[in-house]
């Protein structure tokens, strides 16, 4: 049993019943940026590549912490 | 603690002599912590090579009494005193040391941070050896001095920060333990006799002790507050049941989203609106990618996720991929324009073979810009009389010709030539670029 659900107060059949799939969302997340980077490609325009190449690691690093975060809840 | 003399290797955790395992256990540690260091060690000028065969020789496997090297060296060695294993050691590691450092380029660095880390993380931690005679720790103070004193009130640790469930447990104990000393503040004492009825006489065997019997009782629950209770079982079979409808509906209502969006865009570039190759590949990641969104709490289908990542490169290809129409077959390809309006916008590509490109006849009443380029070949344009040409080219590997002269010839170059411009004429801009092969720009 994990240390959160042997809280007090904690509810492990409601934790069972919702587990959060963190490879999942971050997976998702990066996939649904890179389909709309080739959408806007495709479709509008170029992209800014000086925009891109501070704005793709920083969005990494968002996704990364968000599923850090996350899994420790879980 | 035992000894280090009583580290045994390890039968059941072995990788190559069980002796990480073995160390591993003897201090309870985790096994992949030990053999980290191991290798640390060993970087660290081959010491730890050496200890590692020293204790391979020297460390009976569990189970055995002898060491490897008592069969290996015969019986000669059981006289040997341990003072003389460690001299050798410590002599074979001074040996090896000065000759694997040099090929490591290691120095004692990681050596000493594993002896500092094994000194002040555990070694200093360990806790205080149990008073042989009372059995209890150093430095606690469970319970009296005296034994009867105890025995009538118990004293016990007060235990400082949140409560935890293995504190809930201690505390249960220490309630049930006062109330029965209060119940029973001696052994044979007449307040003892009224807290637990004592049974008759008819079925009282001879010998029978009520406190002991007592005593029994008391003991005979040991886990007052469900400490080690097994856990209830969820109800694992319902929620896997709903994860995986939910999941199954949204993997089918992704499936839905998919066929709309593709039966759009098939219908879109049937009616004549132009659809390029990326789009279909983004359209399906994109849908891919937030229904494993959605899946975070809804639970992840089977098969989306290699669905998602083979949809990756895809996209990732035909995005950077040029479009098709641009792609020009190998060989030899003519082109000849008139007007600026006729001019491609995007220029000019061909992979392989020589690209010809006729401007002599274009008639341009104002600037305009042309760009061409060949993978691997020859690019050879003709420039319009009475118009100013600036060109600008870029060739990976090969020769750059312009007006009957030869320019330059080697790896990246580079330039732009502008010659003296007619005042009143209209410009004509080359990008021209080459690969691997040759340029011409002639009049």
């Amino acid at each position: 049993m994990s240390e959160l659900s042997r809280r007090p107060g904690a509810d492990p059949q409601r934790r069972l019943r919702h587990p959060r799939d963190v490879v999942a969302l971050v997976v998702g997340l990066v996939l649904t940026a890179v389909a709309g980077g080739a959408l806007w490609r495709a479709l509008v325009g170029p992209l800014d590549w000086s925009v891109l190449a501070t704005a793709a690691p920083l969005s990494l690093v968002v996704i990364g912490v968000v599923g850090l975060l996350l899994t420790r809840r879980s | 603690m035992s000894s280090i003399w009583d580290v045994r290797r390890s039968r059941t955790d072995a990788k190559v002599a069980g002796l990480c395992g073995g160390v591993a256990e003897h201090w309870g540690v985790d096994p992949v912590l030990v053999r980290v260091a191991w290798v640390l060690l060993a970087l660290s000028g081959g010491v730890g090579v050496v200890l590692y065969l020293a204790g391979w020789l020297l460390v009976p496997q569990q189970g055995r009494q002898t060491a490897a090297s008592h069969d290996l060296l015969g019986g000669s060695t059981r006289s040997w005193s341990r003072e003389v294993w460690v001299v050798l050691v410590v002599v074979a590691c001074l040996v090896v040391f000065p000759l694997v450092s040099k090929a490591t380029k290691v120095g004692v660095g990681p050596l000493l941070v594993i002896a500092a880390i094994w000194y002040f993380g555990y070694h200093r931690r360990r806790p205080a050896a149990p008073d042989p005679a009372t059995g209890a720790l150093a430095g606690t103070s469970l319970g009296s001095d005296a034994p009867g004193a105890a025995a009538a009130a118990p004293q016990f640790v007060q235990h400082i920060g949140p409560p935890t469930p293995f504190t809930a447990a201690a505390q249960a104990w220490r309630q049930r333990i006062e109330q029965h000393v209060q119940q029973h503040p001696a052994p044979g004492s007449p307040a003892s006799a009224g807290a637990v009825p004592p049974p008759s006489a008819s079925t009282t065997p001879a010998g029978w002790d009520p406190d002991l019997a007592h005593r029994t009782a008391f003991l005979a629950q040991p886990d007052p507050v469900g400490l080690y209770a097994p856990e209830p079982v969820p109800p694992a079979a319902l929620v896997r049941s709903r994860d995986r409808v939910a999941a199954r509906r949204l993997r089918l209502v992704c499936l839905a989203v998919l066929g709309l969006v593709l039966s759009g865009l098939a219908l879109a570039d049937r009616a004549g609106v132009h659809v390029p190759a990326v789009v279909p590949a983004a359209a399906a990641l994109l849908v891919v990618g937030l229904t494993l969104v959605a899946a975070t709490w809804c639970g992840r289908a089977r098969g989306l996720l290699p669905l998602g990542l083979l949809l990756l490169p895809v996209v990732l290809v035909t995005s950077v991929l040029p479009p098709v129409d641009q792609l020009q077959q190998s060989g030899s390809q003519q082109r000849q324009y008139l007007t600026a309006a006729a001019l491609p916008r995007d220029g000019d590509l061909q992979q392989t073979g020589q690209l010809e490109v006729d401007l002599s006849g274009l008639d341009l009443q104002q600037d305009a810009s042309y760009s061409a380029h060949v993978g691997s070949g020859r690019l050879e344009v003709v420039v319009p009389p009475d118009t100013n040409v600036a060109l600008r080219y870029d060739v990976g590997l090969g020769v750059v010709q312009a007006y009957d002269q030869r320019v330059e010839a080697g790896t990246d170059l580079v330039s732009t030539l502008t010659p003296t411009a007619v005042a009143g004429r209209p410009t004509l801009t080359l990008d021209l670029s080459v690969d691997r092969g040759q340029l011409e720009v002639r009049s």
